[in-house]
């Protein structure tokens, strides 16, 4: 699962933007968009401490990266994709999620970021759960990975 | 007499948290059915929102599993 411009991981180590940015250094690259998903302090009502977040690794990060390979074909081979994704607790303020996008050109770069982070709510088998200032928590609902028919592992 | 191994994850963690239940399975079966055997032991609603997968796949409905198979039951995500 080795693909020239592709790198994700799984991962309970905090994400450092940094680390990412370095390491998208295509000098054809005039583009380069960083989308960070951060734990905010309140959702539907409730305050918020923080989220933990659970995920199936091997197939998380298959999926990562077959969702990467998908953004190369309609925007372009060229593309460097990072993505990370954190497990365990992520406190209010934390990055949760990073999505490192270079390419030539702005257009692409902004699309194929977009495309990245939609498709990793509805199909990477990553769950979290919500801490609250009360002390009580919750998994959150999601979107059913679908099972029924063509496309099952798409 | 023969099993399969279900890992859980998400809303499952509550019926056991780094581990895996094993369901008797004396011969291969659908995971539409492997579903049915496994409603009266988790949550019915979410477990019929749920899929099944390994690592590299995720199952369709129509799927078979085989006794001494690992699978991971994989509720509705919501990563980001």
């Amino acid at each position: 699962m080795i693909t020239p411009g592709i790198q994700v991981r799984v991962s309970d180590a905090v994400i450092t933007t940094e680390e990412t940015l370095a390491s998208l250094n295509d000098p054809g690259h005039g583009a380069q968009i960083l989308f960070s998903g951060v734990v905010r302090n309140s959702n539907l009502g409730r305050q918020v401490n923080g989220v933990s977040y659970d995920a199936f690794a091997p197939l998380a990060t298959r999926t990562l990266h077959d969702i990467c390979c998908e953004a190369q074909t309609r925007w372009g081979a060229a593309l460097q994709f990072r993505v990370i994704h954190r497990t365990g607790f992520v406190a209010v303020g934390e990055a949760s999620l990073l999505i490192g996008v270079s390419s030539p050109h702005r257009d692409e770069a902004y699309k194929a970021s977009r495309f990245v982070i939609e498709q990793i709510k509805v199909r990477a088998p990553i769950w979290k759960k919500e801490h609250y200032i009360d002390g009580e928590s919750e998994w959150l609902k999601g979107h059913a990975l679908c099972s029924h028919g063509a496309g099952a592992d798409a | 007499m023969g099993s399969v191994k279900i890992q859980l994850f998400g809303a499952f963690r509550k019926f056991g948290y780094g581990v895996a239940l094993e369901l008797p399975l004396t011969a291969p079966c659908t995971i539409s059915v492997l579903k049915e055997l496994l409603a009266a032991h988790l949550d019915a609603e979410l477990l019929s929102e749920s899929a099944f997968g390994t690592a590299d796949e995720i199952f369709r409905d129509d799927a078979m599993i085989s006794p001494g198979q690992t699978i991971a039951l994989l509720p509705p995500v919501c990563g980001g």
